[in-house]
């Protein structure tokens, strides 16, 4: 085998092994990592299982308005990890969570393979941001249907992406489509901006390709009536039962708190500054969406030392533990200098490969924008990462919390294959332009990378 | 062999790398005027006054003529807890809050259960303090 051709391959390679050793990593972190610590595991788990042992909605839960998707397919397992003695009975579930990320990191490899035909370094470096992301690594572990919502519309892009580049509009083609994305409607509310996303892609195309509109528009149709009438069950169940058919009983909080909940609070670090007490929650403030949080966003990014901000809070949680679910907190342990020390490294690891992503994602904009009629599967990129944005801030305002806890980087979780479409892009570009510039940006997210995969290690 | 990419592609990563590096920068600008313009966090003795006055409903004064107080790097003040006055001195170092302690021990002479240093804080009651009483000021501790 010539040097050419062994490095022709090596990017592929490379996307093998990183694959291969984050499904190693989620394994293990599934037998390693508590389930109830995960993101309001107890209510998961517990919806899991009142599903498949009573066969009926646990609407005594607080994640009674969460669709039963990922409950029917994890709570089997739980009951199987009861059978076969596991001392925590969850941790099957959590394999389950683990297996359909690693899952969801292949379908990205395909996406590019879709988008970026021939790009191997781009396709590697955007896989190399998605399983080293610790907010991935952390919900691949945990007991959750946020990673079953990520793999369907990822699942959904690589489908939707396939036809517009193959013009290939047949009706099966279609079906499969609207059946994904009305499957992941059943798996969180969330899911409709998948369909949302898919259906404006497709329109966007019908009206940029006037030889294609017919069928594309035939293709929109059967998309946007299978992904509504799938969940639309679900929708009207919620709707006549509690009047909201997305959110249940939607912005006043029901049930009482957990005692994962109150031993959280309880094991908050005291803020150094002064409570702001002009307005009760700072979501409704313009400066909440604005706020860059520093310096705490770098020196002490997580909850009780960094002031509540829409961004630095989706950052803190993306590349570290604000909310004490995964190094620290009430069932790990308590914050400490070197915990804080390692948070920090974590915030300043994830400045440069968020730099690129977020680059890539308005580079990608402009060029989908550019590109409309003759690379129409481009738009599914950045309008999928926008989309992700735009729900998490909606999502934010139209439920304040006090606490903070309606902005996650789990509601990322279904864009963060498209920002490591951007990662790619951009980072296979500057190589492209300059070997020295390319070797300097390598070496640099390389490592934030690896302390990331080190820090997703549970 | 990687495929050509689309000659608008480098034209729009740059224009995207100067528009991401301009908002950073703006929004670094307006982070950093907005936090000049905020008051100043209130110093210890701020936060103590408010504490003992504000939520507890003491009367606090200046603990004025008595000299090793005022030696206090951070504040001193005075007040009255379930009828015993006390001074409250805020060192702004262990070593200083000890130096505090050292010179009300040469000048008071027997002082047990009338003076006691916790960290930077040194507190010298009027009558040996009951435990309702130190609890009233340790709740103020900053």
């Amino acid at each position: 085998m010539s040097v050419r051709s062994l490095y022709g391959n090596l990017p592929d390679a490379l996307t093998t092994v990183l694959i291969a050793a984050f499904s190693v990593i989620v394994v293990y972190n599934a037998f390693h990592y508590p389930s109830v610590s995960g993101y309001d595991a107890e209510e998961h788990i517990a919806y899991a299982r009142t599903l498949v042992t009573e066969w009926r909605i646990p609407t005594e839960l607080r994640n009674y308005y969460t669709p039963p998707g990922f409950f029917l397919l994890a709570g089997p397992l739980v009951e199987l990890g009861g059978t076969l003695g596991l001392s925590d009975v969850a941790d099957l579930g959590q394999v389950l969570d683990g297996v359909i990320t690693a899952g969801t990191a292949v379908l990205l490899a395909g996406l590019c393979a879709i988008v970026f035909p021939g790009r191997a370094w781009l396709r590697f470096g955007a896989v190399a941001f998605f399983v080293c992301c610790p907010i991935v690594l952390k919900t691949a572990t945990m007991f959750h249907p946020e990673p079953l919502l990520a793999f369907l519309a990822t699942l959904g892009l690589v489908l939707c992406a396939r036809m517009l580049q193959e013009h290939r509009y047949s009706l099966g083609a279609a079906a499969a489509l609207g059946v994904v994305v009305g499957a992941g409607q059943l798996v969180r509310s969330a899911g409709i901006w998948t369909l949302g996303v898919v259906c404006l892609a497709l329109l966007v195309t019908a009206i940029a390709r006037a030889e294609d509109r017919r069928v594309v528009l035939r293709t929109l149709i059967v998309v946007g009536a299978l992904g509504i009438l799938l969940p639309l069950p679900w929708y009207l169940y919620l709707g006549s039962r509690y009047g909201d058919p997305i959110f249940g009983r939607g912005k006043t909080s029901t049930g009482a708190p957990t005692t994962q909940d109150l031993t959280r609070q309880l094991a908050a670090v005291p803020s150094p500054a002064p409570p702001e007490t002009d307005v009760a929650d700072p979501s409704q403030r313009l400066w909440f969406y604005v706020d860059p949080g520093l310096p705490n966003v770098i020196t002490a990014p997580y909850r009780g030392a960094l002031k509540q901000g829409f961004w630095p809070l989706l950052y803190s949680d993306a590349w570290g533990d604000y909310f004490g679910v995964w190094k620290w907190g009430s069932i790990q342990k308590p914050i400490s200098k070197p915990i804080e020390n390692r948070l920090t490294v974590q915030a300043v690891a994830g400045i440069g490969p968020t730099f690129l992503a977020a680059a890539g994602f308005f580079a990608l904009a402009a060029l989908a924008l550019a590109r409309l009629r003759s690379r129409p599967e481009l738009v599914l990129v950045p309008l999928m990462s926008f989309a992700a944005v735009a729900g998490t801030i909606y999502y934010a305002h139209s439920h304040p919390s006090v606490d903070g806890d309606t902005v996650k980087a789990l509601f990322l979780l279904p864009a963060a294959p498209t920002l490591a479409i951007g990662f790619g892009f951009a980072a296979e570009m500057l190589g492209r332009r300059s070997r020295l510039l390319g070797a300097v940006v390598g070496v640099v997210v390389a490592v934030s990378l690896l302390l990331s995969l080190a820090f997703g290690i549970a | 062999m990687s495929a050509a990419p689309d000659p608008l592609e480098w034209l729009a990563l740059r224009i995207a790398l100067v528009a991401v590096a301009s908002i950073v920068a703006v929004v670094g600008v307006v982070w950093k005027i907005r936090d000049s313009r905020l008051p100043p966090p209130p110093t210890r003795l701020e936060q103590t006054i408010r504490c003992l006055h504000g939520e507890k409903g003491l009367d606090v004064v200046s603990p004025a003529g008595d000299p090793v107080s005022s030696t206090a790097g951070d504040g001193s003040l005075k007040t009255k807890v379930e009828g015993n006055g006390a001074v409250v001195s805020l060192a702004s170092s262990v070593e200083q809050a000890k130096k505090i302690f050292r010179y009300y021990h040469a000048l008071g002479g027997d002082l047990e259960g009338k003076l006691e240093r916790r960290g930077l804080t040194v507190y010298l009651w009027e009558r040996t303090a009951s435990p309702t009483q130190r609890q009233g000021l340790y709740d103020c501790e900053y």
